[in-house]
This record gives structure tokens, sequence and C-alpha cells, in this order.
């Protein structure tokens, strides 16, 4: 892939990248951080990305970790208000998009992967380096602390 | 709208994209290639190796060419890394800064040791760290001494997680101590990072250190940089007598140092304040390395380059520990406290097994608590006692807002709203009652602040 190749293809996902960012991290500005931060990487490594056929799922990991990275400066800021996955009843109390961005971070990441960019659970597992399996449990957890009725398959 | 609903609203919901978000790409190639330009300018130690090490000696020891060198593009992430603190950003301001530039590779991770500032309140290292492509963050564990392994006394040393690349104030020192200087003229900095690799470590087991030792000059700018405010005043604060002593003001924080009467049957436990000059800027509580007290020594932010003519403690809360009643006795049977609880805050503990015990503080949320932005306070110490008197510490809680306390055990109790847990779980504990130690006892939120001028 040339670096031309690899911004042509950053640009044409982008927009997806940012709905993902922005619905992880919940707000506009640090969205916008996560998805400079991450097509930043992405030009410092697009040379190692062997399958060029998995450039989505790709950027999208590196689109995850840059939003762990600003979760983690942002704790310095505000107080992180993610919910225990023991707190079911203040779930269903909020709206669903509040409810998604207060779910604990790896349910959360699963959640927007799977059921709002449309990842299959393999590329999610990809996209998240973790298990399928656990992509499973995490997505099962999920989607009952929201009462989402949503297919766990695929 | 029932869930389901509400999820297809979401996912039909037309998001307008910000219009920055049309530069991200050109943002990002620009940036890599003021990076491959700045790696052009500091050439590789491996191609020219001289000259990185005649460049990195005169970084440290000519301070011009340091500043010269701090102009260079790459400071633009040094001003992103301290956006978030008033005092770093001033001082980046004023070139408060010592260029170190120095990297090193080991099993894999390379550290970048980047910037450093530091007086005689303390020392603050900005690096940055790569290592495996899968790596998410990095955990860094460093000691100081001077270049002969001569320890530095009376300072504390606080290390944060790095994420891949990112230029971080990660490693902090507070020196403790006041008066005499304590920085030396050079420094060694060894230091071990392990690297957190998901589905590989968990944050049990990360992969084994990476060693790294590193030498660098002080800035002699650094050294004698400080000045006091002499205060010497005592106020009648909440029913306790307390002595402001001094105000220390250092260029990357400042210190509100205070004495406690012996005599007050309270220990004032912690404060919120702020200090405002006399333009009505602000001084916040709090430091760029998170600490916020040492003892009775306060943290805020510093006015040191702003200089003002005046300035004017607000204090707006404080929190008391009552002398004598550090520790609150509970049952594991009942699960009722067996002493009067202060006011304000009850208690509630169950046996999960036949070892282990979870105990809850809980109380109100405080005022200005709402679901979207939720506030806590603490109420333990983090400390228990065994029935022999050894005190232990807990290792840890989690602290979250919910209408129902042990949920999902035969225990479960509804809550009145509004309430806020503080939950600790304690293993190996056979015993049944515990005495938790208590952080605070009593809480006041002043109306009016408490106002002192103190220059």
């Amino acid at each position: 892939m040339t670096e031309q190749e690899f911004a042509d293809r950053a640009e044409a996902i982008k927009a997806r990248l940012y709905r993902t960012a922005r619905l992880y991290l919940g707000s506009e500005a640090h969205a916008l951080d996560a998805v400079d931060e991450a097509v930043y990487q992405g030009f410092l490594h697009y040379k190692k990305l062997r399958q060029p056929e998995y450039f989505d799922t790709w950027l999208t990991r590196i689109l995850i970790n840059a939003c762990n990275a600003e979760l983690r400066r942002r704790k310095r800021e505000l107080a992180v208000a993610e919910l225990p996955e023991t707190a079911a009843e203040e779930f269903d109390a909020l709206p669903l998009r509040e409810a998604i961005a207060r779910l604990p971070k790896e349910l959360r990441a699963v959640i927007v992967l799977r059921y709002f960019q449309g990842l299959t659970l393999a590329e999610t597992a990809q996209a998240l380096d973790i298990p399928p399996g656990t992509v499973s449990t995490r997505q099962r957890k999920a989607l009952s602390l929201l009462k989402l009725h949503l297919t766990e398959e695929v | 709208m029932d869930r389901m609903e509400e999820y297809e609203a979401l996912l039909q919901e037309p998001e307008e994209l910000p219009p920055a978000l049309e530069g991200a790409v050109a943002r990002a190639r620009a940036r890599v290639r003021r990076r491959r330009l700045w790696r052009r300018v500091t050439a590789p130690a491996g191609s020219a190796a001289a000259v990185f090490a005649v460049f990195v000696l005169l970084v440290n020891l000519w301070t011009p060419f340091a500043l010269a060198c701090a102009k260079v593009p790459v400071l633009k992430e040094l001003t992103a890394a301290v956006a978030f603190s008033p005092s770093l950003k001033a001082a980046v301001e004023n070139d408060y800064v010592q260029y170190i530039g120095q990297s090193q590779t080991d099993s894999g991770i390379t550290v970048n040791l980047e910037y450093l500032m530091a007086d005689q309140g303390g020392l603050m290292l900005f690096l940055s760290i790569t290592g495996p492509e899968e790596a998410t963050s990095f955990m860094p564990r460093v000691e100081f001494t001077t270049p002969d392994g001569e320890s530095l006394e009376g300072c504390s040393v606080l290390m944060d997680s790095v994420a891949p690349g990112e230029l971080s104030n990660a490693i902090t020192v507070a020196f403790k101590g006041e008066g005499e200087p304590q920085l030396p003229e050079a420094l060694r900095l060894t230091c071990q990072v392990r690297a957190h690799i998901p589905g590989v470590t968990d944050y049990d087991t990360w992969t084994a250190d990476a060693s790294f030792t590193f030498d660098f000059p002080l800035d002699q700018r650094f050294r004698g940089q400080g000045r006091t405010v002499e205060v010497n005043r005592w106020i009648q604060l909440d029913g306790n007598a307390i002595r402001i002593v001094n105000l220390e003001l250092y260029p990357t924080h400042a210190r509100l140092n205070l004495e406690q009467d012996p005599d007050n049957a309270e220990e004032l436990q912690s404060l919120d304040f702020y200090l405002e000059d006399e333009e009505g800027r602000r001084y916040e509580e709090g430091s760029a390395s998170g600490l916020s007290a040492l003892g009775d020594s306060y943290l805020f932010e510093s006015p040191y380059f702003a200089d003002p003519d005046s300035l004017t403690l607000h204090i707006t809360r404080a929190e008391w520990l009552e002398k004598g009643r550090e520790f609150i006795t509970v049952s594991l049977k009942t699960g009722e406290a067996l002493e009067p609880m202060p006011e304000g805050m009850e208690i509630s503990a169950i046996r999960l097994n036949d070892t282990t015990a979870l105990v809850a503080f809980l109380a109100p949320m405080p005022t200005g608590s709402s679901e979207t932005s939720m506030r806590f306070y603490q109420l333990g110490s983090g400390s228990y006692r065994l029935p022999d008197g050894t005190v232990e510490f807990t290792g840890g809680h989690s602290t979250y807002a919910s209408d129902t306390l042990w949920r999902g055990t035969p225990d479960e109790m509804a809550l009145p709203e509004g309430y806020f847990i503080e939950e600790y779980t304690i293993e190996r504990y056979p015993w049944d009652t515990i005495s938790m130690g208590l952080h605070v006892s009593r809480r006041t939120t002043f109306d009016e602040p408490v106002t002192l001028t103190l220059k």
C-alpha cells in the first residue's frame, strides 16, 4: 500500500470512524482528537499492514486504542461516570445513547462496533484483538444491560 | 419508546459531521511529515551517533541552544501534552523546559525521554514509549539517583501508564521538604517498562521488564527556582484552629502550607479551595502530577509566572475526622454498625463466603451531582483493623451510585434515592466483626467561601 492509497482509504472511512469514536467517547471534540490520532498512527504504520483487505478493521483497532488513550487523558479532567455491570436498573433509567456511553469500556467497544458500525463478530474480535468467544460474552452482557434484543450471532 | 425503537432511532439519526473532520487526513499527513523532518534533524543514533551525542550535550548544557530546540515543530506535541495544566502551560510559554532527546531500545520497547521541567518543588519528565504494535499501554517503573547511585531523599515518585507514542508527563517527582535546594546537578533515571498487549497479557501479567538507564544533567536554571510568601496567620475554620503558614510558589506548581492546632477536636482531612489574584484570575487546587496534597501542604496551580500583586484564598469545603473515631466497627453477622456512625453516613457489611467480607459505606451524593456528572467523595480510609489491633490495607475500593445495595445477593436492599456506595472487598477475613477506617466524619460546604487575603 502506498501513502496515497492509505490516505484515500482513510478518507473514505473517516466519517464512520468519527461516528464510532463519538459514540464510544460521548464527545464531539474528543472523538475528533481520537480520529486525528488514529489516522496519524495509521500513516506511521500502514506499511506493516500485510493484508490490505483488513484495512477497515485494522484502522478501527487503532481508533479504539486512540479512544482508550483519550479516556485515560480525560480521567484527569472529569470523573469517569462508567456504571458497574451490576447497575442494571441505572442503565434502564438512561436514554440509550447515554446508557451506551456509561457501559464499562470493554462492553461499550463491542456494542459500538457490532451494532452501530455493523462489524461481524469475527471482525469485532479482530478489531479489538480479543477472542470471538470474549466478544460473544461481552455482547451478551451489554445487550442484557441495555435491554436490547438484537442477534448475537454472525 | 421502548429500547428497540430507541435503537432504531439512534441508528437512523442523521449525525452532522463536524467541519474539522474534513481535514483529518491532511492533518495527520502533515504531522507525519513534521515527525520525519524532526528525525532527520536529530539524526538516527545508529547512523550518526557522534553528531547525536554532541547534539544532546549541546541541548543539555547550553541553555540558548536548548531554547532554540524547544521552538522546533515537535514543541507542538509538548504544548498539547501540557494543555490540561495552567501551570505547565505557563511554564512552556516561558520556555521553562529542558530538552533531553535521549532514546533507548530494549526487548522491543523504545523509551524516548523528551523534556524535563524541574524546580525546588518537584521534577516532571515528558516521555513517549513505543513497542510491539499490538501493545495498548506501557507501564514505567522508575528510580531516580545521582549518577553516582546516591538516592534522592525526601521525595515521592508518581508514575502513570503511557499510551503508545503519546508524549506524556508520566513520571513526576514531588519533593516534600522546603527551603534547601534538593536538585542535584545531574540525574540517573533507572527505568523498567512493561507492555500491555490485549489478548496476550492482562493487567496482572504484563510482558517482562525492558530495562533502561538514562543519565542527564539538569539545567542550572532549575536550581533555586521558587519563592515563598510568608503568611503566618491563625484562623478559626469550622470550629478548629488552623495556621496558614505560607505559600510556596514554583514554576510547575504551588503549595499552600497549613498547620493544625494539636488541641483541635478534629483532624483536617482535606480542603477545597482556590486562590484569586487582583485581576480575578483563579488558581485552582491540584497539580499536573495529579497530587493534590502532601500532608498539610495543599498543591494548587501556580501563579509563579503571572506574579500577581495580591492573592486571596477562598476555602469552599473542608473535611474533618473526629479524633479518637478513626475506626468504626461493624458486625459481619448482622451487617450493622456496633458504634454510632458519623452524621450523613451509613455502613453495611455482609459475608460473601467463609473468608471474604464485603463492606460498604453509604452517603448521599453531594450537591451538584447529577446523572450525567456524578461526584463522589471518599468515606473510608482504605484500612481496616483486625481483632488483635493490627491495621491492614484493603488495596482498593469501588465507588458507584445505585438505588440497591448488595444486588443479586440474599441481603439485597433498596437505598433511598441519590445515594452512592463505596464498597470494599476484604479477603482472608474469618472474624465476625470488622473495624473499618474512616476518612471523614464531617464534611462542610461553605455557602459563602471563607476568604483570606494572603498577599
